[in-house]
């Protein structure tokens, strides 16, 4: 046969990994910002205990409202409970939030995208018209109305979300799986007597994930606000729970003389959904199979 | 004597990343004199598109180019974007190679000529009109009136690529860069456009740069051609010189890796290995890992060209 | 009816005979017949070829084959047994006997999936193998290719295009097929690698006994591979011969057309080259007659009203023609 047969990128591979990896984030900022920020919450979220200055629970009369100092970083909320230390306990609840959320969705969802897109016809209409269904209704009414159905409750809220959001997922993963059907490799495996079971997890399903992913990572940023909204509302989470719309809505009324009792933990939600924004993004590219080739 | 329309001198175009640099152009000369046809023939990665892109100042960013293109005395290495609206469509028209991709599907086909027309010349639209329906009949497409009201997706490839030649003649360009023009069409429309681009040379004087990996379409259409490898010309010549003489290894064993019409029992030849990866071209002459002359200074130092001849150049220690 | 000359004792050395095979697809602007009553035979370690521009249905006849297209008529018998219309059976039998390589070899092969996989897929699909059996199989069909071990746990984007449809090769030759469809294998590649693969596919069918269904567009190719050569147009078979007799003495107009559309690589000859006026229709309209007539340079009434039959002149080279091109024309 021929001579030696090297790969393209061999030379690449031996760059060594340091080099790659500057590259990398050289190349993708915004990503490399935004998930900077993400780890930063995440670590805050996972060391709460050890960070946080004070109890978030210790109820202190004789310190409410205190405006940010040095003792408060964030102040201090009408029950005298330091904000900064709860805005750190309620990281670990929003990030579960946004992480449990957004799986839920998108385990209900994929695969009924995934069978919509791959079997088309019959099966492809009534799938879609029963998840065209749940769009329809406008935004936040839905988990409103189930949650109002089955009471109010951090848990109940989340299961509402995730019952309202699978849908966007059914409709991503069935327009990926419309493409990638289309592909001869498929045609291949069908030639070869694979069945469709293994022909949708094997071959379909890992080439129609990205735009899920992408999707994903962005959706969990907005969950982390439509949960709290529900809270803000009174229908997500309740006391004592700790968490940020919670605490947000529970600051009304004081909200005007003592604008950060509302504002940190708003501010908390903003930079969250703001660096897993960042992410999703970034992840787009790092994730597009043209990403990074210069013919 | 007739006058140089095209004249590359030391063209280079680069990629840089952090990882490596990758050289798609090195160092190319490429002189094309008014009425000829100037076939640019390679495989996949040896830098004939980026030249193309580079004439029309169309590299894409990252790249960076170098060297000098002049196209009709007008430099284009160099000047600043708006300068270069003038030259496109106007001095230096290209034809890209998938007819279906190349048209807008929103506008009509007439549209898109009378916008293409109107940028270049002061006319009126009822002029463009008129120059389009003449462009059409040029390009030999029955009823030019009706085709000017259809859109791209009730066109064939064949109509959509003589449309793109009628769109590049329209503005009267002293050059026209094909860009694998025929490759996504069927044979027997190829043989039309072929047909087409040699009267549009031979009987108008337009002066054609031709780029393909197609040798046959090379033979069939260009005076001269120039071939090239990783990046760099490695021979050139009129086109009968360089077929039934070939002097570059590489252009030798490429001519026997075609399966000829005609010839049953043909042994064909192959070469082995593959196209270097341009972030890491080989040392000396590009293509020496390959080439069964190869010697201790072909993987030193780059050759120059020889001359056989005024016209027949190569790029190689060991030219036969 | 129109081919039945074409098969051949079926029963004796026929490994593969089709027989008025039909297709249809109905779209939004009315019906296109895509493949209308194809038939041939394909021997034992024969490469038959299908020759024909976009739109001759070629591409659609290997989908039937292979059963990854319904037909809408006409059957298919493989070394004497019938495809039939139970699909769980359709699949297995058609699993063990025909192969596919495609055409592009960038999009032919799972880009998540590593070779070892790609090529471990059908050997554990038809013949459940596992653990080493399985990766000795797979070392040896790598290496039939050309390729090595080391490559096994690489993905697809880390090889050429040559390669890439190597290990397409390998995975097919993994059934152990009697016949394999190369739909157009070597059009994507660079010419240079083009004459490693065209090499291979000789190589495997001396050392392995194949059949190729060589489908393509380039005559050239074809005249080195193939033994016989049918050629379509707009979904029938047009003219059938040998390989010599195609090139040498063809009898049908197209055939003709087609040959003098192709570009000779000898620039002294550049002025054989003869275009074919017009285009090819659209299947939405077919002619009434010869689906060739309006592009002909023969033409009679007889032409446009009806429509030629496969008819041969005692040998095995036919022509679907009123007025069959003389020798030497």
């Amino acid at each position: 046969m021929n001579g030696a047969v090297t790969s393209p990128s061999t030379a690449e591979i031996h760059a060594g990994w340091a080099l790659r990896t500057r590259a990398f984030a050289s190349e993708n900022k915004l990503f490399m910002a935004g998930g900077l920020i993400f780890l930063i919450i995440l670590l805050a979220a996972f060391f709460a205990e050890w960070i946080a200055p004070y109890s978030p629970t210790k109820i202190a009369f004789a310190q409410k409202l205190q405006p940010p100092s040095l003792d408060h970083f964030m102040g201090t909320d009408k029950f005298g409970r330091d904000i900064f230390s709860r805005v750190l306990y309620g990281a670990q609840t929003s990030l579960a939030i946004g992480a449990l959320v957004t799986l839920g969705a998108i385990l209900i969802g994929s695969p009924i995208g995934l069978i919509a897109g791959y079997f088309g016809g019959k099966v492809d209409t009534a799938l879609m018209r029963v998840s065209d269904v749940f769009l329809a209704f406008p935004p936040l009414l839905l988990p409103i109305s189930i949650v109002a159905a089955m009471g109010p409750g951090l848990v109940n809220a989340m299961i509402a979300l995730a019952i309202s959001w699978f849908p966007w997922y059914a409709r991503i993963m069935r327009g990926a799986v419309l493409r990638v059907r289309k592909e001869p490799y498929i045609d291949a495996a069908r030639a070869m007597g694979v069945g469709p079971t293994k022909i949708m997890m094997r071959h379909v399903t890992p080439n129609s994930l990205t735009p899920i992913i992408v999707q994903g990572s962005m959706d969990f940023g907005f969950t982390i606000l439509a949960a709290a909204s529900l809270s803000f509302i009174g229908l997500g989470a309740r006391p004592p729970t700790i968490e940020w719309g919670l605490m947000a809505a529970t600051a009304r009324t004081q909200f005007l003389e003592h604008w950060w009792t509302a504002l940190c933990p708003g501010f908390a939600i903003f930079l969250t959904v703001l660096a897993v924004n960042l992410v999703g993004d970034g992840l787009r590219d790092v994730l597009d199979p043209k990403h990074g080739t210069t013919e | 004597m007739s006058e140089l329309v095209l004249d590359i001198n030391g063209l280079n175009v680069q990629f840089p990343g952090l990882v490596r640099i990758v050289k798609a152009v090195r160092s190319i000369d490429l002189q094309v004199n008014a009425g000829r046809v100037m076939g640019l023939v390679g495989e996949s990665g040896c830098g004939k598109s980026m030249t193309a892109m580079a004439c029309l100042g169309l590299v894409p960013s990252p790249g960076v180019v170098s060297g000098s293109v002049k196209v009709d005395g007008f430099e284009v290495v160099g000047r600043p974007e708006k300068e270069l609206g003038n030259l496109r469509g106007g001095k230096a028209a290209i034809i890209f190679q998938n007819p279906m991709k190349a048209l807008n599907p929103f506008f009509s086909a007439g549209r898109q000529m009378i916008d293409a027309i109107r940028c270049h010349q002061p006319v009126t639209k009822k002029e463009a009109r008129q120059a389009a329906m003449s462009s059409l009949h040029s390009v030999h497409l029955p009823d030019p009136a009706l085709l000017l009201d259809k859109y791209p997706h009730q066109m064939s490839g064949g109509q959509i690529q003589r449309v793109m030649i009628a769109m590049a003649l329209a503005c009267r360009p002293e050059v026209i860069i094909a860009d694998e023009p025929t490759t996504a069409l069927d044979v027997t429309v190829q043989a039309q456009i072929i047909s087409l681009l040699r009267e549009l040379a031979t009987e108008h004087s337009r002066t054609i740069l031709f780029i393909t990996h197609d040798l046959g379409v090379v033979a069939s259409l260009c005076d001269q051609v120039a071939v090239m490898y990783a990046g760099e010309v490695v021979e050139t010549g009129a086109v009968s010189d360089v077929f039934f003489n070939p002097r570059h290894p590489y252009t030798e064993k490429l001519m026997n890796t075609v399966p000829r019409l005609g010839q049953r029992e043909q042994t064909l030849d192959f070469i082995p290995g593959q196209v270097p990866d341009m972030g890491f071209p080989p040392p000396g002459c590009a293509f020496h890992p390959r080439c069964d002359k190869a010697t201790e200074i072909c993987k030193q130092q780059q050759p120059g060209y020889r001359a056989d001849g005024e016209q027949h150049k190569v790029a190689c220690h060991h030219a036969g | 009816m129109q081919g039945d000359a074409l098969i051949k004792n079926p029963i004796q050395t026929a490994l593969i005979t089709v027989e008025h095979l039909q297709k249809q697809f109905s779209t939004k602007h009315g019906v296109v017949t895509a493949v209308d009553d194809v038939s041939f035979t394909v021997d034992k370690s024969e490469t038959v070829a299908l020759v024909g521009e976009s739109g001759c249905g070629k591409s659609t006849v290997a989908m039937m084959l292979l059963g990854l297209l319904k037909s809408d008529g006409g059957r298919v018998t493989v070394e004497g047994v019938e495809l039939g219309s139970s699909k769980k059976y359709l699949q297995k039998s058609l699993g063990r006997n025909l192969g596919i390589v495609f055409q592009n070899p960038y999009s032919s092969l799972n880009p998540k999936m590593r070779i070892r996989s790609v090529i471990a897929e059908p050997l554990k699909t038809a013949f459940s193998l596992r653990g080493k059996a399985l990766d000795n199989q797979v070392d040896h069909l790598l290496g039939e290719v050309g390729l090595g071990r080391e490559h096994m746990n690489r993905y697809p984007h880390e090889f050429s295009g040559g390669q890439r449809q190597r290990i397409a090769i390998a995975r097919a030759l993994a059934l152990k097929p009697k016949l394999l469809i190369l739909d157009e294998p070597t059009a994507a590649l660079d010419v240079s690698v083009q004459a490693q693969v065209l090499k291979l596919l000789k190589d495997l069918q001396v050392e392995l006994g194949l059949s190729y269904l060589f489908i393509s567009h380039d005559l050239a190719t074809v005249e080195y591979l193939s033994k016989r050569v049918m050629v379509m147009y707009l979904g029938r078979i047009v003219e059938s011969a040998s390989v010599e007799a195609i090139f040498t003495d063809p009898k049908h107009p197209y055939t003709r057309a087609l040959l003098d559309s192709v570009p000779s690589i000898d620039p002294g000859k550049r002025d054989q080259l003869r275009t074919l006026s017009g285009e090819i229709p659209s299947p939405l309209h077919r002619p009434v007659g010869c689906s060739f007539a309006p592009r002909c340079r023969h033409t009679d009434q007889k032409c446009r009203s009806k429509l030629p039959e496969l008819r041969t002149n005692g040998t095995d080279h036919q022509a679907a023609c009123f007025h069959p091109l003389s020798s030497g024309a």
